[in-house]
């Protein structure tokens, strides 16, 4: 390979990037390899091993380039950033020992996450969870797949207003309460869309609960669209394949499905809780899971198919959407 | 390029990976290469040439990644495996003279496999077919084409529990 001169560099740097002059330079864009080392600047021209490297040398606002197939290791994220694999081969976090692949701690109000191509796999060994997200103002997920482990899939665990997106992204065989968990903390008003997501052999698959210390002025909703949820059979009353929960006295949780399945869970659809949590479905099929629904506020737009259940089959009753 | 020393090829094993101490040493991520050889250890710093090696080196609960696109052979899955081509070109199993592609003889009540973007290809000779589920307890699919056989494309022949997700597949020109 070239040796690459310091005039070389320079202007490389220069023209690629933004050098921070600090005693730990960052730059807009850095790179990680599966050649890479964590000893190198992690400037495109010197890439990185690991995300969490690329991350720490990297500015808010910046990116995190995958230049090849390899694994990545376990992330924390503090700052806005966008973790990039488009399609150079399989950028993975494998998960272990009770840990976390990927934890979102970025600015409350104002740290923009972007994950893209990333597979977070669990390999045993104590297991762990795939995705924790605790602040942050908004969080986009796409082509992404989160798999094989003991606890959660993706957890959203908001202290604050949030914005949420998973997109073309596959949560299978998943342990904990379900694939994809969004469980609201104090006071936290969140918009969450699911699209495009297959929730398949996990504890429960999508579950919104708008948790615990949510003001009554905060409003926790998500719209799933296009999705599937199938053969989530976890343990008792966590089988759904679609659930939403909601305590009194804060303001409701809506959960709005469109053009989904859900099939061969526990119960196809759930709403828990004594805080009327709002099921909204439509243009969907529900259909062969041991019990078709569970709960309450359970409001079909009267163009579902729902057959074939093994609680005797029971129809989505048409309500007026309020 | 740098040339790897053996310390930081320690480094990187201690870093990326669970290195067990056996007479048959195995990781949880193994890597296929179309410049890979089966006399390697199919660790991602020396890949191997076919899935099967790969599979065989790989621990349960283990990734095998594709690194480029090739050929890489007929495979059995005996374990929870998850084999993943994402996007670096076709990643292809060749079948013929009656063999099938892909057998699945993973653990009844606990295997999960998983594979994403692998083409299998019927190519004459004597035909065959594409896969074959036997036992497991999941198998997840994505991003695959089955194809060209002269049996079943995807055969799912489960003798228990089994729960099975096949999405963006394409299963087209077999016979069976």
């Amino acid at each position: 390979m070239t040796k690459i001169t310091w005039s070389l560099l320079l202007a490389t740097l220069l023209a690629l990037g933004l050098q921070v002059a600090s005693a730990h330079a960052q730059w807009v864009r850095t790179c990680v390899s599966a050649n890479g080392n964590d000893a190198n600047t992690c400037h495109c021209t010197q890439p990185c091993r690991t995300f969490q490297r690329a991350h720490d040398q990297t500015l808010a606002d910046g990116e995190v380039t995958v230049l090849d197939p390899g694994g990545y290791g376990p992330l924390t994220i503090t700052k806005s950033i966008s973790i990039v694999n488009d399609g150079v081969g399989e950028a993975s976090i494998q998960v272990s020992g009770g840990g976390t692949g990927i934890i979102v701690n970025a600015p409350n109000g104002g740290g923009y996450v972007n994950l893209r191509g990333i597979t977070i796999q669990g390999v045993g060994f104590g297991g762990g969870t795939g995705l924790l997200f605790n602040t942050g103002f908004s969080l986009t997920m796409t082509n992404c797949v989160v798999r094989n482990h003991t606890d959660k899939g993706i957890w959203l665990r908001p202290t604050a207003d949030s914005h949420f997106l998973v997109k073309n992204t596959l949560v299978a065989d998943n342990g904990g309460r379900a694939g994809i968990f969004v469980d609201t903390q104090n006071a936290a008003s969140v918009a969450a869309e699911f699209d495009h997501v297959e929730l398949y052999n996990n504890t429960e698959g999508l579950e919104l609960n708008s948790g615990v210390g949510v003001s009554n002025t905060a409003i926790v909703k998500a719209t799933v669209t296009d999705s599937v949820a199938a053969n989530n059979l976890g343990t008792g009353t966590l089988a759904g394949g679609f659930r939403v929960t909601s305590v009194s006295p804060f303001l409701p949780a809506y959960l709005t499905i469109i053009r989904s399945v859900s099939a061969f869970n526990g119960v196809g659809l759930i709403s828990s809780g004594d805080g009327a949590p709002h099921l909204y479905i439509g243009q969907s099929t529900v259909t062969r899971n041991a019990t078709t629904f569970q709960g309450n506020n359970m409001i079909s737009f009267g163009d579902n198919y729902s057959r074939g259940d093994g609680d005797g089959d029971p129809p989505l009753t048409k309500t007026s959407p309020r | 390029m740098t040339r790897i020393t053996p310390s930081l090829f320690l480094a990187a094993l201690l870093g990326f990976s669970f290195h067990v101490a056996s007479a048959q040493a195995q990781y949880v991520r193994t890597c296929v290469s179309a410049n890979g050889n089966d006399a390697n250890t199919c660790h991602c710093t020396q890949p191997c040439r076919t899935f099967q090696r790969a599979h065989d080196q790989t621990l349960s609960d283990g990734e095998v990644t594709v690194l480029d696109p090739g050929a890489y052979g007929p495979l059995t899955i005996t374990k929870s495996i998850s084999i993943v081509n994402d996007g670096v070109g076709e990643a292809s199993i060749q079948v013929s003279g009656g063999g099938t592609g892909i057998i699945v003889n993973a653990p009844n009540g606990g295997g999960y496999v998983n594979l994403r973007g692998i083409t299998i290809q019927g190519v004459g000779f004597g035909g065959g077919t594409g896969l074959t589920f036997n036992t497991g307890f999941t198998l997840t699919m994505t991003n695959c084409v089955v194809r060209n056989h002269t049996g079943n494309g995807i055969e799912l022949l489960p003798n228990a529990t089994s729960h099975i997700a096949i999405s963006n597949t394409l299963a087209t020109d077999n016979g069976g």
